[in-house]
C-alpha cells in the first residue's frame, strides 16, 4: 500500500512539472531550449529516418525481387509453351512436306496405266516374279513398272502376246534407284537390292544420309526407269552405319504383301 | 537508466522509423505503448524493487524529448503520459484480482483512449489542427496500437527482463 502512495506522489509531482513547463513554454516561449536541443537530437532522427529508408528499399527491393521471380516462372511457363508449339509446328511442317510428298507422288503416277490381274507366280525364284494376265496386246511393253497405287512392285520382265512377267522388286536381280521420303538434300539416293525374294536392302548409302528406323524409302527417279516418289518400303534397320565404310546399308521391309498380291497396275510408259 | 535509453529508442523507432512503413494517420504510439507494458510489467513484479519514482521520471524525460521531436508545446506529451500511466496504475490497484495476463490488453486499450483522448481535446485547446474527426481518430488509433501493443509484447517482454536489473535502482 506504502508502495501505491510513493507511486502516485511521484506521479502527481511530475505531472505538477509537466504542467509548469507547459505554462512556462506559453508565456515565456522556451524556443531557445527547443532549437538547441534539436540541433542535438536532430542527427539521431536523421539517421535513423536514413536507416529506415534504407530499411523500406530493401524490403521494397525484396518485393520487387519476388515481382522479378513471378515474371521468370511466368516467362519461362510460356518459353515452354512456345517451345511445345514450335515442336508441334515442326511435326506439322515435316507431316506438310510429307504430304505435299504424297500429292507429288500422286501426280507423278498419273500416267496412262492398265489394270492386271495376278494370274500366276515364278516358282523357281521365291516370289521373285509373278504374271499377269495382260500382254503386247494391251500395249504392255519390257520394261514398264508396275504399281499398286503410288507403290512400287516391280518391272515387267518379258512380254508375251496375252501374258507378261513381272520382276518383283524383292528379287535377287533388283537394282532400283531409290532414296528416303523426306529427304530434300538427296544425300539418301541409293539403290534398292533384293535378296532373293526374302528381304530388301538399301544400299549405296551416303555415310551423311540420316537414316533411322521407320523412315520411308522412294523411287528417286535417277535412271529414268522408274517414276520418282513410289514408295518402295519402311527402313527397318540400319545395319552399317560405320564410319569406316564409305556407305550405309539399311534393311527394308516391303508394303506391300507380294504373297497376296491379286491385281496390279501397269503404266504404260517406259521412259519417266 | 536502461529504461530512459529504451524509451529514447522507442522514440527514435516511432519517430524516424514508422513513419516510412506505417500510412499518416495509422502510426503506432510506441513510446505510449512502451511505457503501457513498462507499467504493466512493474505491477506484476512488484518484487524487482524498480522504483515507481523511476518510472515516472523516465516517463517525464520521454515526454520531453517527444515534445521537442515534434516542435510542441514543451511538457504536453509528458503531461499526458503521466496522466494516462497514472490512470492505468490506479485501474491496477483497483482491479488487483485482474492484474493477470488478460491486464495488459486491457490496458493498452484504456491507456490508449485515455491518452488519445485528452491528446486530442488538448491539441484542439492549444489550437494544434489534427485533420481528423474525434472518432475516426480514436477509433484509428486506438486499433493500431492495440495490434501493435500485442504484437511489440515479445519484444519488451525481452528488453525488461534483460536490461531492468539493480542497475537501475543503483543510479537512481
Amino acid at each position: 500500500m506504502q508502495e501505491s502512495y510513493k507511486a502516485i506522489k511521484s506521479f502527481l509531482s511530475f505531472i505538477l512539472l509537466s504542467l509548469g513547463i507547459i505554462f512556462i513554454d506559453i508565456l515565456f516561449s522556451l524556443n531557445f531550449i527547443k532549437e538547441k536541443s534539436i540541433q542535438f537530437i536532430y542527427p539521431i532522427t536523421y539517421a535513423s529516418q536514413n536507416l529506415s529508408n534504407e530499411i523500406k528499399d530493401f524490403v521494397e527491393q525484396l518485393t520487387e525481387t519476388k515481382k522479378i521471380y513471378k515474371e521468370y516462372v511466368s516467362l519461362s511457363e510460356q518459353n515452354s509453351q512456345l517451345k511445345a508449339q514450335e515442336s508441334l509446328l515442326q511435326d506439322l511442317e515435316t507431316e506438310n512436306k510429307l504430304l505435299k510428298e504424297s500429292l507429288k507422288v500422286k501426280s507423278d503416277i498419273d500416267y496412262d496405266k492398265v489394270l492386271a490381274k495376278v494370274i500366276g507366280r515364278e516358282e523357281s525364284n521365291t516370289l521373285g516374279y509373278i504374271i499377269i494376265n495382260k500382254g503386247s496386246k494391251d500395249d504392255v511393253k519390257v520394261g514398264m513398272p508396275v504399281v499398286l497405287d503410288n507403290r512400287l512392285l516391280g518391272k515387267v520382265e518379258e512380254v508375251f502376246t496375252s501374258y507378261s512377267r513381272v520382276r518383283l522388286i524383292n528379287s535377287s536381280n533388283s537394282n532400283i534407284p531409290t532414296k528416303i521420303l523426306g529427304d530434300l538434300s538427296n544425300k539418301s539416293l541409293s539403290f534398292l537390292v533384293g535378296g532373293y525374294g526374302l528381304t530388301m536392302n538399301v544400299t549405296k548409302l551416303d555415310q551423311d544420309a540420316v537414316v533411322e528406323k521407320g523412315d520411308f524409302v522412294i523411287t528417286s527417279g535417277q535412271g529414268g526407269t522408274f517414276p520418282q516418289n513410289l514408295l518402295i518400303g519402311e527402313v527397318t534397320e540400319v545395319v552399317s552405319k560405320v564410319e569406316t565404310m564409305l556407305y550405309q546399308e539399311a534393311k527394308v521391309k516391303p508394303v506391300v504383301d507380294f504373297s497376296n498380291l491379286q491385281t496390279v497396275f501397269v503404266l504404260l510408259k517406259t521412259e519417266f | 537508466m536502461s529504461i530512459i535509453i529504451i524509451s529514447f529508442l522507442v522514440i527514435i523507432i516511432e519517430k524516424g522509423i514508422f513513419p516510412s512503413f506505417f500510412p499518416s494517420g495509422f502510426i503506432p504510439q510506441f513510446l505510449l505503448i512502451y511505457l503501457i507494458s513498462l507499467t504493466n510489467w512493474q505491477i506484476r513484479n512488484f518484487h524487482t524493487e524498480l522504483k515507481w519514482h523511476n518510472i515516472a521520471l523516465a516517463i517525464f524525460i520521454s515526454g520531453i524529448i517527444y515534445d521537442l521531436l515534434s516542435g510542441n508545446f514543451l511538457g504536453i506529451n509528458s503531461l499526458l503520459l503521466l496522466v494516462t500511466i497514472f490512470v492505468i496504475i490506479v485501474l491496477g490497484l483497483i482491479l488487483p484480482s485482474q492484474v493477470n495476463f488478460f491486464f495488459l490488453p486491457l490496458s493498452i486499450v484504456v491507456g490508449s483512449i485515455v491518452f488519445n483522448v485528452l491528446f486530442y481535446f488538448s491539441y484542439s485547446i492549444l489550437g494544434i489542427d489534427l485533420n481528423l474527426s474525434f472518432w475516426n481518430y480514436i477509433i484509428s488509433q486506438n486499433l493500431v496500437n492495440f495490434i501493435m501493443g500485442i504484437i511489440s509484447q515479445i519484444l519488451f517482454s525481452f528488453l525488461f527482463n534483460k536490461f531492468l536489473s539493480k542497475k537501475d535502482i543503483e543510479i537512481s
